[in-house]
């Protein structure tokens, strides 16, 4: 029996069920004619139906408790960051928008002041660069001031 | 309810009647005199001009909401509402209004001991006393409880874990 | 299956009550295996509550189509094995054929007393598996907790190892090899039948 050495190697795997179907067959066919193996095989196999019945060492309940509180906390702060995501995209995309719709309205609306002034003030390019130039100073100024202000305040605090 | 729907009743209703009454105001005498009297507008068809008046004007609704939703929640969270809906109406391109989402206060806790509303940044209540969030032994300032040291006074903060060594 | 699979829906989707569910479904085998790993039940604790965190925090990178269980191990796995590198640097790899004298399966005599089993023998079989468990590299108490504690499948638990499948089956070929070597030693002579 010279394929002692190659059984034996295949026990411990038999016990952990993890043999191909090929090499579980050529065990059992080994085994019932020596005794000797089967003996070791036995052997796995109880040291194998230890390991299986270990007893569960079991979580207690303020753990268990704890885990889901502070899971729950980091849940429901990444939903709030991604509906805060959410809106300052809307936000943004609104703002484009509502821009460039104003574009047609301010020119209705001012076309009839410019024409009063000088027809030769209303053209095209002015009212837009005029208008783009207030958007732009009035909102970088209120920028500006307002982080001045933010600063400000967490220095006092 | 959705999270959108949970935001928008934080509009006061005054926003939305207001929306809608700028909407009407607006486009109807847009409509009736100034497009018709525009060079190149007034060439369109009546209801090409009623659609870009009518589709374009729309963005007031959302507009007004949205200022609207800066004065109830900066309301809501302790803020100072009326600087901060002024800069959104005011300050164009609703560069106002992200300023607002970007720099606002979180959310007001409820007191664990009376269980009135509690400004954020706030460590005790100040009607009873009670901790609204974790504190220092030692300071007494709010800590968080995966700290290991307080960052104030630098005192070791007591484990958390049930089994304590 | 397939209610852990809703539940792992419902969660990415943002349905925070799943997170409980899923919870207490798999508190006890997520315990018990970072109980194996890390051995001291204090940070078995710490690194529950950690596994879950990060659960949430990565759920909505998580293929639904992956196995949630061996993702979870996985998880709990890095946890653990970060927190035992920094802690107690043991060796986390596996010993090299040379690191202990280990005898080949076929030097070692055949039991030849097919004794009946004692129940108080039993018992005291059980807990010394359970002592000479410990002793084990960790490496290999985790093959050994994957496969018959949890009793994952060959392939979940070469997913959760990030090993291929001979790995896995040579490392709990040696796993079972070093343990009786382990058994033998602690307490000579006993009969493993």
């Amino acid at each position: 029996m010279n394929d002692h050495d190659e059984i034996r190697a295949l026990l411990a795997l038999a016990a952990a069920g993890a043999l191909e179907p090929e090499e579980e067959d050529r065990v059992a066919a080994h085994i019932r004619s020596c005794s000797a193996c089967a003996g070791e095989a036995a052997s796995w196999q109880s040291i194998a139906g230890h390991l299986r019945r270990l007893p569960t060492p079991q979580p207690p309940p303020a753990v268990i408790q704890r885990a889901r509180v502070m899971a729950e906390a980091r849940f429901a702060e990444e939903a709030e960051a991604r509906w805060q995501r959410g809106v300052l995209i809307f936000v943004v995309t609104f703002a484009w928008v509502l821009t460039i719709v104003s574009w047609p309205l301010v020119r209705l609306a001012t076309g009839g002041l410019l024409d009063l002034l000088d027809p030769r003030l209303n053209q095209t390019w002015i009212t837009f660069a005029g208008f783009t130039t207030l958007v732009w100073l009035t909102g970088g100024s209120a920028a500006v001031l307002l982080s001045l202000r933010q600063r400000r305040e967490r220095r006092l605090a | 309810m959705s999270r959108f729907k949970q935001e928008l009743r934080v509009v006061p209703r005054a926003a939305w009647i207001i929306g809608a009454l700028m909407y009407l105001g607006v486009t109807t005498p847009l409509f009736l005199y100034a497009i018709p009297h525009d060079p190149e507008l007034g060439k369109w068809p009546r209801l090409g001009q009623a659609l870009f008046v009518y589709g374009m004007m729309a963005v007031v609704i959302p507009f007004v909401g949205l200022i609207g939703y800066v004065y109830g929640d900066a309301k809501r969270r302790g803020m100072r509402y009326v600087m901060w809906t002024l800069l959104a109406i005011f300050v164009p391109d609703l560069i106002g209004v992200i300023l607002y989402f970007i720099l606002r206060s979180p959310l007001p806790k409820v007191c664990p001991g009376c269980g009135d509303m509690v400004k954020s940044g706030f460590t005790f209540c100040p009607k009873c006393g009670t901790a609204v969030q974790p504190t220092c032994l030692n300071c007494g300032r709010a800590v968080e409880t995966s700290w290991a040291n307080c960052p104030q006074c630098g005192q070791k903060l007591p484990s958390q874990s049930p089994r304590a060594a | 299956m397939a209610v852990v699979d809703s539940d792992v829906a419902r969660l990415r989707r943002g349905e925070v009550d799943a997170l409980s569910e899923l919870i207490s479904r798999y508190q006890n085998r997520l315990y018990r295996y970072l109980v194996r790993l890390v051995r001291q039940p204090a940070e078995a604790e710490d690194l529950f509550q950690q596994t879950w965190v990060r659960v949430v925090e990565r759920i909505r990178a998580f293929d639904p189509s992956r196995n949630f269980d061996a993702w979870l191990f996985t998880v709990a796995r890095n946890l653990a094995f970060d927190h035992l590198r920094r802690i107690r640097p043991e060796s986390l790899d596996e010993p090299g054929p040379n690191d202990f004298s280990a005898e080949t399966p076929a030097e070692r005599l055949p039991s030849n007393a097919p004794g009946a089993f004692d129940r108080v023998l039993e018992r005291e079989r059980a807990s010394h598996v359970a002592a000479a468990l410990t002793d084990l590299p960790v490496i290999y108490r985790e093959v050994l907790a994957l496969r018959f504690e949890e009793e994952m499948k060959i392939e979940e638990i070469a997913e959760v190892l990030g090993a291929p499948l001979s790995t896995v089956k040579s490392r709990l070929r040696r796993s079972l090899e070093q343990m009786r070597q382990c058994l033998d030693s602690r307490y000579p002579g006993a009969d493993w039948q």
